[in-house]
């Protein structure tokens, strides 16, 4: 039986992670945040780890969603999506992406929250 | 390593050219083939939406009153409960005798007989063209389908290893920068979605492996009278309740009750798992009954089963759904290339997967132009015949093919309802269509061609919906309002391909009055160019 409130989840949490991992990218870091500075002080490695683990957060979502046989197969899928969406968000409105990203890790947490809880 | 490198190119230009409209043809039809039934039931209008089954016992038994009735003689009976969207929405009866047999449907809840629709090739015809093609023996378009597969999974492997920035050019499309773009668009379309294009390529060589690799077959189980690999005694083999056979003894016998067969098989597999029965010599003592299970239950294909006695409903033999590690893995290619299993919104998730693989070929086959456009261009040399019957071919079923497919339901509602061979007309429309557009590309220069066929395209699928209002009682207002989503989805899907039709012939418009670009492809990408850099 699918969640749908924990599929849309999946989703947000495969966004977050992808914003993260771009985050970490030179070209992608620039172009979020109009700025012509490298990325080089940021922590990288930590954006690179907090990104991999939203997608975790994500596959375990989907897991919810459809069940663990139905819920890897349907995490691909929310990978796709989710990286297809930031690729078009990057190149046309590249400021919008970390924005949406801080929106999307608060509907994130709170549809996490109540889908677990509730 | 710069040669290997260089060897892939060739090999990943070069099978991608060759094979690349077909695989357009192979990737669309079967994209569609994820609403396979639903487009069965839009293109059947005059049937009612059909109900839930209220009890599996009950529409059962409905059909074995209605076969016993009309099919009584028989050899063999079918029944399957309709249980999701796979296969036909009303139970579904069929049944082989002397005379070849016959079919029916029935309310799975009050046991009629839901008048036969209009004659209609369906969602069906349009899902099988993706493996056995159109006007080819079956096993001919099976072989061309396998090669060009074959040549998918290479294009696949040599893409991954000439892409020397998977991960640095991760989430990057850079508009407006003609080849630049067209690269990007090929890459990312490729790279986002690689598991499901490896997937889907893989699993489909896997399902028809015994056709393409017979000997394997003869290897383990020898050869038949006939001379050919035996693959009934496999066929046996793995899947025994399957081929089950049965001698008459000549003795009548009634059949058992359907309510305790179905409280037989819940015993085993819980509420509501049957999806099909399989009779043999019903009516005879020695009659048995072949359970199956529901295939759309899990990825896995679903090849459990139970066999009951006919007479008693005693269970005789039991097979498991995994039965050996390889029949499994077939098992789990299988049910994840046909995704019976996918609800609503995976089904949307794999249809755009599906949708991004044939953007891949699509964008890869303009690569190919574009990039020796711009060569010439720069040397200002003549383009040479190959390069123009590329840019004709790629306009011709980039974008033809898609009309062709609209055209093919506009043909279901056209066409007289009487009309003979109507099933297959609504084929040949498709097809004459489509030759149609290959000739119009190749009268016009690249650039109209582009633009007349996005607007062609546009108004095909964006005016269906009005089609549909127009033939029949079935229109959106009635579809939304009474909540019947194959013909609401069907109608907005529609309208939602026919406005991204739309938006690209007026991309299309606004590049070609820019005289400075002369882009072979679709010069989507050159208007942008501006406000990129």
């Amino acid at each position: 039986m699918t969640s749908p409130l924990a599929a849309v989840g999946s989703l947000i949490w495969a966004y977050v992670g992808f914003v993260l991992l771009a985050l970490a990218m030179d070209r992608h870091y620039r172009a979020m945040l109009s700025t012509t500075n490298t990325g080089a002080h940021l922590p990288v490695t930590g954006l690179r780890l907090t990104g991999a683990m939203a997608l975790l957060v994500s596959l375990w979502t989907a897991m919810r969603a459809w069940g663990a046989t139905e819920g890897i197969v349907a995490w691909f899928g929310v990978l796709t999506l989710g990286a297809s969406f930031l690729t078009l968000l990057l190149a046309y409105r590249p400021p919008m992406a970390p924005k949406l990203g801080l929106i999307a890790i608060a509907f994130g947490v709170s549809t996490s929250l109540i889908e677990t809880c509730g | 390593m710069a040669g290997l490198h260089r060897a892939m190119a060739e090999v990943h230009t070069w099978a991608g050219l060759i094979l690349g409209w077909l695989l357009v043809f192979v990737f669309l039809t079967g994209t569609a083939g994820y609403f396979d039934t639903e487009i069965d039931r839009w293109m059947q209008p005059e049937r009612p939406v059909a109900p839930q089954v209220e009890d599996t016992a009950l529409a059962l038994t409905h059909g074995v009153n209605y076969l016993t009735e009309h099919a009584a003689d028989a050899d063999s009976w079918f029944l399957r409960v309709p249980r999701d969207r796979t296969y036909s929405p009303w139970l579904f009866l069929s049944w082989s005798d002397d005379e070849g047999g016959g079919r029916a449907e029935l309310d799975p809840n009050d046991g009629e007989l839901v008048p036969s629709p209009r004659d209609t090739g369906g969602g069906l015809t349009l899902y099988r063209m993706h493996y056995v093609l159109h006007y080819l023996p079956e096993r001919a378009g099976e072989w061309i389908v396998g090669v060009a597969a074959m040549f998918m999974l290479l294009a696949l492997v040599t893409g991954v290893i000439v892409h020397r920035r998977i991960f640095g050019d991760f989430f990057t499309f850079r508009p407006g920068k003609r080849q630049r773009s067209w690269l990007d668009a090929h890459n990312a379309l490729g790279v986002l979605s690689l598991p499901y294009q490896f997937m889907i390529t893989y699993s489909g060589l896997v399902i028809l492996a015994g056709v393409y690799m017979p000997l394997i077959i003869a290897a383990h189980y020898g050869m038949d009278d006939r001379g050919l690999p035996d693959r009934q005694t496999m066929h046996v083999e793995t899947d025994p309740a399957g081929m089950v056979q049965v001698d008459p003894s000549g003795t009548p016998s009634p059949l058992v009750d359907m309510a305790e067969l179905v409280a037989r098989i819940d015993a085993n597999w819980g509420p509501d798992a049957v999806h099909y029965l399989q009779f043999h010599q019903p009516g005879d003592a020695s009659a048995v009954i072949v359970a199956g299970g529901d295939i759309a239950s899990s990825p896995m294909w679903n090849s459990a089963r139970l066999v009951f006695s006919g007479s008693m409903g005693e269970l005789l033999a039991q097979q498991e759904a995994v039965s050996s590690p390889a029949i499994a893995i077939t098992d789990v290619l299988r049910g994840l290339h046909e995704a019976n299993f996918a609800g609503p919104l995976l089904r949307w998730m794999l249809f755009l997967s599906g949708v991004m693989g044939t953007g891949m070929i699509a964008t890869g086959l303009v690569l190919w132009t574009v990039k020796r456009r711009q060569k010439i261009e720069k040397t200002r040399g003549t383009p040479h015949l190959g390069l123009k019957l590329v840019e004709r071919l790629n306009v011709a079923v980039i974008i033809g093919l898609p009309i062709a497919i609209a055209a093919y339901f506009w043909a279901n509602r056209l066409l007289p309802l009487d009309w003979p061979s109507r099933a297959e007309w609504e084929a040949h429309v498709m097809f004459m269509v489509w030759l149609g557009l290959l000739l119009h590309a190749g009268m016009r220069s690249t650039q109209r061609a582009w633009r007349e066929q996005a607007i062609l395209a546009a108004a095909g699928f964006g005016l269906l919906p009005v089609l549909n209002a127009v033939t029949t009682q079935r229109h959106l207002g009635v579809s939304l309002a009474t909540g019947d989503w194959v013909f609401a989805g069907f109608d907005l899907a529609m309208l939602a391909i026919g406005s991204g039709f739309a938006a690209l012939a007026w991309r299309l418009n606004r590049s070609c009055g820019n005289s400075s670009h002369r882009a072979t492809g679709p010069a989507v990408a050159s208007h942008d160019s501006k406000a990129a850099s």
